[in-house]
């Protein structure tokens, strides 16, 4: 399984490109690819926003259900998240809203993890000690409920 | 008859000599020669410089690779570094007097995208711009949110007293725009950059 060291933010051009051919290995359409490309660049800007580093790793799967796909899993040193369901929410993180003026200065309006949601079939979340897991698996054949949600 | 046989020795080592060097040749700079020091040779006086020229061979072939390994790390960097400036960078062109371009290419997520607005709204600020046209023609997918978030910055951009057009948007993206219910009756749209500009021209002559 490919890992990646998360320390800055140039370590995202590598998984990036290599998600993509492991993508249209696995399977997918070209335009499913370039999502997994946007997935993995929003969870390696989140390991950065909120974390301290980390690292990043996904491979193939195949589940007698959902069939071929792909699980990505970004793991980052740093705090648990607050509320989990606000940082899922556009517009939010884990504490609540965020002020429109200072997206600049933060680099995002909140809605990266919203994308990671939205792009992907399946998401959770494992705490360690001092760490943090995001799963998120997507298939080839995307299940009725989550495409295009 | 001990004449010959000290000849016979020499040769011998000489031939040691000759196998040792060669293997330091082949890189292997672990090998020494074997010296008496007990004997006032001049031999072994030549032996033992040879050993000391390995030994220092080794220490400098040590230090050369060590440059080499940090030098290939840089040359790591500067290519993660080249690729990630092409992705990132947020060229604005300017294709007339008073008019913008921000061509977007390549993999689009919610960071660069603000970046993007940042840069835009200051360019056209600083350039006195009068029409901006912001071209997705390099883009292949978005995510909902940054497709919202452009209707968006062109309308930032109006705010700021400039026309704001968006050109070459894909079937795909025109689709997530219709299905998220988006509002686009004051967004302009144009199929490419080449008819956002001629329109630009038309009506400014």
């Amino acid at each position: 399984m490919p890992r990646f060291v998360i320390r800055e933010r140039l370590d995202v051009f590598e998984p990036r490109r290599l998600v993509r051919s492991a993508a249209a290995e696995v399977g997918f359409r070209h335009s499913a690819c370039v999502e997994l490309a946007i997935v993995v660049s929003e969870l390696v800007s989140n390991v950065l926003k909120y974390g301290i580093a980390g690292t990043l790793e996904f491979e193939r799967i195949e589940d007698p259900h959902s069939g071929l796909g792909v699980v990505i899993r970004a793991t980052d040193i740093g705090p648990p998240f607050q509320n989990l369901e606000l940082a899922l929410k556009d517009g939010y993180d884990d504490r609540g809203p965020i002020d429109p003026g200072s997206m600049l200065r933060r680099g995002g309006f909140g809605t990266g993890l919203g994308a990671v949601l939205r792009l992907t079939d399946s998401f959770a979340v494992d705490y360690s000690i001092g760490s943090k897991t995001i799963t998120v698996k997507r298939y080839v054949t995307r299940p009725r409920s989550t495409a295009g949600k | 008859m001990t004449a010959n046989g000290d000849i016979e020795q020499l040769r011998e080592r000489v031939a040691e000599a000759l196998l040792v060097l060669s293997s330091v040749g082949f890189g292997d700079t672990s090998v020494q020669l074997r010296v008496d020091v007990r004997s006032r040779h001049p031999l072994e006086a030549a032996f033992s410089s040879i050993n000391e020229l390995i030994m220092a061979f080794a220490a400098e072939n040590e230090q050369s690779s060590a440059f080499r390994r940090e030098l290939e790390g840089h040359l790591e960097v500067i290519e993660k570094q080249r690729a990630a400036i092409q992705e990132l960078s947020t060229p604005i062109i300017e294709l007339w007097e008073g008019v913008l371009c921000l061509p977007v290419v390549g993999v689009l997520d919610t960071v660069r995208s603000t970046e993007m607005t940042g840069v835009l709204l200051q360019a056209i600020v600083d350039k006195k711009a009068r029409y901006a046209i912001i071209d997705i023609t390099g883009i292949e997918v978005m995510d909902t949110r940054t497709v919202d978030h452009f209707m968006r910055m062109a309308r930032a951009v109006r705010l700021l007293g400039a026309e704001c057009a968006l050109t070459g948007i894909n079937p795909h993206i025109a689709q997530t725009v219709v299905q998220m219910g988006l509002d686009l009756t004051d967004i302009v749209t144009h199929r490419s950059l080449r008819d956002a500009l001629s329109h630009y021209v038309r009506a400014h002559s």
